[in-house]
């Protein structure tokens, strides 16, 4: 494993027009991804966590929102500079995304073996051209054997042949997210499956190419305890036999701890801690990260008490000077009004923006 | 652990609060609705201020709208008659003005029946469910299959002609779509937990439909509302056109797009007027439509 | 089941809610949603009892069926002594002693009513109190849950999660109830916010002695605040009994399952990753024969898939539905 990150983020900052103002969702953050590692980003709504996420994924809307500033390093190089039609080419190839909610992931009109089929043949198509991933227009021509971009009619004729022609590389697919009888799975359509199956199904799509990062935004928020658990696991497993990254965007510090190497969290649109998962539970430093993890309840009301953090988050629209936790923090000085805390290196592979430990 | 909002955060509130009130601060800010307002106004002016004169007894318009020869026959807009005259030397304007108050009165009151009557209904529907949903639903399905102006002409024969029997019949076949907007409404409406907190709370079951389901599902049905009062005016139009609504020589603006239509080449005004004023009256309501339902809603 | 004991405010008793699912075809076999089946449960007063369980269970139509919201099929619901299911009341009367905080705060609250006229409703019908009073009690309520006189005057949408979820409470409280149901009263807010709320809960309870049900999924939440614990799977009652035996040692399958599912904050116990789990839940239209859970349980074997098994008591207090209790001892 080489200590070279994969995907290296600087000073990245992105804002929302609204209706009532401009929104500062993400603060000149810095991140580094490694090689074949799980890295959480926790915060809570608003921190900006999914917008970074998008920003990754090349997925934000660019009205209303905007990149103002920052570097985003992906194997040398700085995606933030293409055009789009460069950047589609690393989506879904390079880079892939799961989302929450897999009702609305997938297709409802299209069977599920298609929509993986569609998934499976850009894979098998890049096989065998070596050159720069295929921008979206050359695969529907491809795939359709159609001059046009785009021919409704023709479409489903062309996709259940599609299906039978890549039906041993789609069972391969579903099995390899632990699907049991990919047989009968192929031929469902996305409502008839259940939560859990949607997300192994789109884990199954997003890994068809083996993709060096996948992000993955709240992918169990909307799951079943039990469900949840069986996700979790196989994408720790998945992440080792297709040796790929995985960025985990969720709100739960538990779940996290579970599985990531290492945790990120965030803040009103800044990174505060940064930190191996065990380096974090064991000596947390940011003051936030320390009261976010006083309000996990565990043990019984009667033995433990639980320290809700006080206050709320700032507004966005008119973010305050200096530290944005400043309002809130056990531990303020009147350093952090004036200025923002720099993101700097407390220990070996732990960063904190905090001025408790130096500017 | 007391949450004290602070002036900032009041300061920054949204200033629209989804009340009527609000609406007037929405026309005067939305070009769009202060223009829409305008002209309902003055069509509405206009219609109470001739309904007035009829009542006293005192003509307002320049000419007597059925007086023929008032000027020569054919002539072309001036300022001695504003929109010109016709084959028979009628003012042209005195004639549209005297037909404001029926064209007007009509796209409101058939629009407003629809409204409340749709909405009670297909709320109801939705709320109850079960038979009483279907057999209201194959009610309004019966009002669906026979084509609205045929329904109309039905009615009107059975009643005779004239504005108010028109009326009448407008309104019958005007509600079916309302309630089977409403009714779609309600149905997303009904699962949200404030209707169940509502019961809980000892509201009564009708009184939960009027409280909170309606109200809810108003804006939809506010905004169909108002592209919709535009196509009633056309449809009595067309009515009237056929002589079941107004009879001659008593203006109405379709009776006269329709009578004047052989002047197209010759004198173009006299058909393209009343024209103009049915598709000014069509978007006055709707750009005021539009405004009262921005006003309405709450961000 | 005659004695019920004083100190219970409400006792479920063999209470069943099957409701008809309406097919296109009117010819067609009538099927069922057996979303409650064969619930019994007992609620003492002044404590609270967290049912758990996952989508589909059956915990959020039980608990419909409590405020009479959801028709029950069969069974006997005693609240306060009395038979709500069988004895004919005026539901006013219901409303006053027993109320819900549901589960979206987004969705409970009416978007176009002022909050302080959402919290007066139930004061201006239940209540009766006039205009004066009913200003009064609602500024009382607002800064019990820790919220301004000028909140009440906002609509729900200025408002955050949090703030509605506390607005829902205050109106839940308003009557003056001696039961509060509470249907995932945080789980569609952050940490910090449901740290908030479940310590306003707590306080709550205290102050106005109230007994709470929890309907909830998450088992850190139901460990935290409840007392007494019953476990729900596809309609059936599986477990029942303290809380923190249930979470230390808990017995019947299905719970063991549970209870290993829920990520616990801390990377040197890394449990979800050890654990093996089978199948998902199933259809609550044609659940399986037998115990429900049989196509999943490690311990199943031929009784399972015949006959479904009732609640034992194995110890004090503590019942389990499971032919082999005795294997997961």
């Amino acid at each position: 494993m080489s200590d070279q990150p994969i995907l290296s983020i600087k000073d990245l900052t992105i804002s929302y027009e609204t209706k009532s103002g401009v929104v500062l969702a993400v603060d000149r953050t810095n991140l580094d991804i490694g090689q074949n590692t799980f890295i959480a980003v926790v915060g809570e709504s608003g921190c900006g966590k999914s917008t970074l996420a998008l920003s990754i994924i090349g997925l934000l809307s660019m009205p209303p929102a905007k990149i103002n500033s920052g570097i985003m390093e992906y194997k040398s190089v700085n995606l933030l500079t293409l055009d789009p039609n460069q950047r589609r080419g690393y989506r879904g190839t390079e880079i892939a995304m799961i989302f929450q909610e897999p009702l609305t992931s997938l297709n409802p009109v299209y069977r599920v073996g298609d929509q993986i089929a569609e998934a499976v043949m850009v894979r098998e198509m890049r096989k065998g051209s070596n050159s720069a991933p295929s921008t979206e227009t050359d695969v529907m021509q491809k795939v359709y054997s159609t001059k046009a971009t785009y021919l409704p009619s023709r479409i489903p004729k062309q996709r259940r042949g599609l299906t039978k022609l890549l039906r041993n590389e789609i069972i391969q697919a579903l099995k390899l997210v632990r699907i049991a009888d990919a047989e009968q799975v192929i031929e469902r359509y996305p409502f008839e499956l259940s939560g859990g199956m949607r997300q192994r199904i789109m884990i199954a799509m997003a890994l068809a190419e083996k993709p060096a990062l996948l992000i993955a935004d709240e992918p169990t928020t909307a799951l079943d305890v039990t469900t949840q658990a069986q996700v979790l696991k196989l994408m720790k497993e998945l992440m080792n036999e297709v040796r790929t990254s995985i960025l985990l965007i969720t709100h739960d510090l538990a779940v996290a701890s579970q599985v990531a190497d290492r945790i990120i969290v965030m803040y009103a649109g800044d990174v505060v801690e940064d930190a191996n998962v065990y380096d974090l539970f064991s000596e947390p430093l940011h003051p936030y990260s320390k009261g976010l993890l006083a309000c996990i309840p565990s043990g019984s009301k009667d033995k433990t008490t639980l320290n809700p953090i006080p206050g709320t988050v700032p507004d966005l629209r008119h973010p305050p000077t200096g530290c944005k936790f400043a309002s809130r923090c056990p531990h303020v000085m009147k350093i952090c009004h004036e200025k923002p805390p720099p993101l700097i290196e407390n220990k070996s592979n732990h960063r904190v923006a905090c001025f408790l430990y130096g500017e | 652990m007391l949450e004290t909002s602070s002036e900032e955060e009041i300061a920054n509130l949204p200033k629209i609060q989804g009340r009527l009130s609000d609406a007037f601060q929405v026309i005067r800010q939305d070009k769009g609705a202060l223009v829409g307002s305008i002209i309902v106004l003055a069509f509405a002016i206009t219609a109470i201020s001739v309904y007035v004169s009829n009542f006293i007894g005192v003509r307002i318009t320049p000419y007597d709208p059925l007086q023929e020869n008032v000027g020569p026959a054919l002539a072309p807009p001036s300022l001695a008659h504003f929109f010109g005259t016709d084959i028979l030397g009628r003012d042209v304007f005195s004639r549209i003005v005297i037909a404001t108050p029926a064209d007007f009165t009509v796209g409101i009151v058939v629009i407003l029946f629809a409204f409340v009557v749709g909405a009670l209904v297909g709320s109801y529907a939705a709320f109850r469910g079960g038979l009483l949903d279907e057999a209201l639903m194959r009610v309004t399905d019966i009002f669906f299959a026979i084509p609205a102006l045929v329904l109309a002409m039905a009615i009107g024969l059975a009643l005779g002609p004239g504005v108010t029997h028109m009326t009448i019949a407008l309104m019958i076949i005007w509600w079916p779509p309302y309630a089977r907007l409403a009714r779609g409404e309600a149905l997303k409406v009904a699962h949200q937990n404030y209707i169940e907190a509502a019961k809980i709370s000892g509201l009564g079951r009708f009184a939960v439909l009027l409280k909170h389901l309606i109200p809810n599902i108003s804006i939809t049905m506010l905004v169909y509302a108002t592209l919709d009062v535009g196509t009633v005016i056309l449809v009595y139009s067309g009515l009237s056109y056929l002589g079941l609504a107004v009879r001659p020589p008593h203006p109405d603006w379709g009776e006269m797009v329709s009578l004047y239509q052989d002047w197209m080449i010759s004198a173009p005004w006299l058909p393209l007027i009343p024209g103009l004023v049915i598709a000014l009256g069509v978007i006055g309501f709707s750009l005021l439509g539009d405004g009262i339902r921005d006003a309405l809603e709450v961000y | 089941m005659v004695n019920e004991s004083p100190d219970n405010i409400l006792e479920t008793i063999k209470l069943y809610t099957y409701y008809p699912i309406r097919s296109g075809n009117p010819f067609g076999k009538r099927r069922s949603v057996r979303a409650v089946d064969d619930v019994s449960i007992k609620v003492p007063r002044g404590k609270t009892l967290a049912v758990v369980g996952e989508s589909g269970c059956g915990k959020t139509t039980l608990a419909r069926t409590l405020l009479l919201l959801t028709p029950s099929t069969t069974g006997d619901v005693i609240f306060n002594g009395v038979n709500i299911l069988k004895t004919k009341m005026n539901p006013k009367k219901l409303y006053r002693e027993m109320q819900m905080v549901f589960q979206d705060p987004d969705s409970s609250l009416d978007p176009r009513v002022k909050i302080k006229d959402s919290i007066a409703e139930p004061l201006r019908l239940l209540e009766g109190m006039n205009k004066e009073k009913v200003a009064d009690r609602v500024a009382e309520l607002l800064t019990a849950v820790g919220l301004s006189a000028e909140h009440g005057d906002r609509l729900p949408a200025h408002l955050s999660g949090g703030q509605k979820q506390r607005v829902a409470i205050a109106r839940a409280i308003a009557p003056q109830p001696k039961l509060v149901i509470l249907d995932e009263p945080t789980s569609a807010l952050d940490a910090s916010v449901q740290a908030q709320i479940l310590t306003l809960l707590i306080d709550l309870q205290r102050k106005f002695n109230l007994t709470y049900i929890l309907i909830t999924h998450n088992i850190a939440v139901a460990e935290y605040l409840s007392d007494i614990m019953a476990v729900m799977y596809a309609g059936n009652l599986v477990e029942y009994g303290p809380t923190n035996e249930i979470i230390s040692k808990p017995r019947h399958p299905y719970t063991i399952t549970l209870i290993s599912s829920a990520p616990i904050p801390n990377p040197w116990k890394r449990n979800l990753l050890g654990i093996e789990i089978k199948g998902e839940v199933p259809s609550a239209i044609n659940p399986p024969s037998g115990c429900k859970f049989h196509p999943r349980c490690p311990y199943a074997e031929k009784t399972c898939t015949d006959l479904n098994p009732s609640l034992d008591n194995i110890s004090a207090n503590h019942y389990v539905a499971c032919h082999f209790v005795e294997k997961t001892a």
